[in-house]
């Protein structure tokens, strides 16, 4: 059932409270359903979008400027599936694999989060040396809301509530005994057994960390806000592949020849340079970018760039800008704050994101691109043009900061972690988060995948606790 | 790095293997001519 109005509701206890309506609160809510548990999830924002909602998000960037906090995540039934792009794919295993969550327990929820995202399971992967693999992501058209308001209304499992802001958290003796929620000007209290906290990269940390200003519920020392992350993604250069030679260069195990083409960063990167990250160029064929990069090629070395034009005529060319998508490192510097002054409509303090770009990304972007355009050339799969700021290490533009991710990390640690592995607030009996911000590591994948990985199973977690 | 300049119109420069044009470094093998 989905309510407009918390005053709809009779009896505000439910086995499981979750507060986030997005990809990891439905998840984790469709997991509980399945095992025949009732939860009510609590969204703050309206089942349309609205701009006097969404300036409930209003924050302040210290720092390097990045898209803004209040256009770069949705505060509506659906949360930011509302307006994702739809790249999906599980994280390596080798980026996860510093998690502490064992590779199988994620891969068990592989075939729903699928099935969630209304996309075939099916991620093949292509070795073009030592340090590349060819992969493959799927495109999700899934918008949370459209596919599951109907199922959620005639759900004897799931109900919604509209329009309700989570404050904080309240209880006694490290148990979360309720949440404090405002509706239409006015508060209530939710009680429940387990609490779920799935409102994103940015507002989980900022419920937490107003529950650790105003209760004696969270432990003081947790490390609630920090080494807040996202993936730089930019423009890298451009270039021209030859697709016949890269498929037989594979031994004609190219992913989809005239689709996207995605190259990632190896194992064997990673190890080396502590750094992961993905190159991407569209499948759509820009004719007038073809002739711009085929005529500099003919500038700079007429001979290639005739017969460049032969291929390009054949269609044999991928031909085009160079996206880079990189992991990036945690720092300590980049963190989530309250601030002291702002309060929202609500009196809850707005958020401060500190931000700084990290060098040693850039430097990491460039060897990996730098050695990508390499095997290109030495191999004759084609000719790539690096940026020449990113090839001096100056800087990059970013597209657009849509990810975020830490702030409540998960680890064995709480001097480092705020959640343990079951995504449990460390010395906290029952409030658990989900979601991106549990992320000790970016990795360079979208994260959507993994936070519907990990809500399914947190949703099993809890389901067994209560059985 | 030894740079060459090869079409000065185009004012593109020529290392042995990389080439900066139009802001952009273009890596090419020796023989790309």
């Amino acid at each position: 059932m989905i309510y407009k109005s918390i005053d709809n509701i009779k009896n505000l206890n439910f086995p499981v409270l979750i507060i986030g309506s997005g990809p990891a609160g439905i998840s984790v809510a469709l997991k509980l359903e399945q095992r025949k548990i009732k939860c009510l999830i609590v969204e703050a924002g309206d089942e349309e979008y609205n701009e006097e909602s969404q300036s409930f998000y209003k924050s302040k960037i210290i720092g390097d400027k990045i898209t803004d906090l209040q256009y770069s995540r949705i505060r509506q039934f659906g949360g930011t599936s509302n307006q994702w792009g739809g790249w999906s794919k599980p994280m390596e295993d080798y980026n996860l694999s510093s998690w502490g969550i064992e590779d199988n327990q994620l891969n068990e929820y592989k075939k729903q989060t699928c099935k969630i995202l209304g996309i075939k399971n099916q991620f093949r992967k292509s070795n073009l040396n030592k340090y590349f693999n060819q992969i493959e992501f799927q495109y999700s058209d899934v918008n949370f809301k459209d596919k599951y308001k109907e199922h959620i209304n005639k759900s004897k499992y799931i109900d919604l509530v509209l329009n309700t802001q989570i404050v904080n958290f309240d209880g006694e003796e490290n148990k979360t005994k309720y949440a404090s929620c405002i509706f239409n000007k006015k508060n209530y209290q939710i009680t429940s057994d387990y609490f779920v906290l799935a409102t994103g990269g940015v507002e989980n940390s900022r419920i937490l960390l107003w529950t650790k200003e105003v209760t004696n519920l969270i432990d003081k020392n947790l490390p609630i806000g920090e080494n807040w992350m996202t993936h730089p993604w930019f423009i890298a250069g451009h270039g021209i592949l030859k697709k016949k030679k890269l498929a037989e260069y594979l031994d004609n195990e190219f992913i989809d020849i005239d689709g996207p083409l995605h190259i990632s960063s190896s194992k064997n990167f990673k190890e080396e340079n502590l750094l992961s990250g993905a190159l991407y160029m569209s499948a759509q064929e820009n004719e007038k970018l073809y002739k711009e990069l085929i005529k500099d090629i003919l500038c700079i070395a007429p001979s290639l760039g005739k017969k460049l034009a032969r291929s390009f005529l054949k269609k044999d060319l991928k031909c085009g800008n160079i996206f880079f998508h990189s992991e990036e490192l945690s720092s300590s510097n980049n963190k989530i704050t309250l601030d002291k002054i702002t309060k929202d409509q609500n009196k809850v303090p707005i958020t401060n994101l500190f931000y700084k770009k990290s060098d040693f990304t850039l430097r990491k972007a460039k060897m990996m691109l730098e050695n990508f355009a390499n095997t290109c050339r030495k191999l004759d799969l084609g000719r790539i043009a690096i940026k020449k700021e990113i090839h001096d290490l100056k800087s990059y533009d970013s597209l657009g900061v849509y990810h975020h991710l830490g702030g409540t990390r998960l680890g064995n640690n709480k001097i480092n972690s705020v959640v343990d592995i079951n995504l449990k607030v460390h010395n906290n009996k029952n409030l658990f988060v989900t979601g991106s911000s549990v992320f000790p590591t970016s990795g360079y994948t979208n994260p959507t995948f993994t936070i519907i990985q990990l809500s399914l199973r947190l949703g099993d977690y809890i389901s067994k606790k209560i059985i | 790095m030894i740079f060459v300049s090869i079409f000065k119109k185009s004012k593109a420069k020529v290392s042995k293997k990389e080439i900066n044009y139009k802001n952009h470094i273009w890596f090419l093998n020796e023989n790309d001519k």
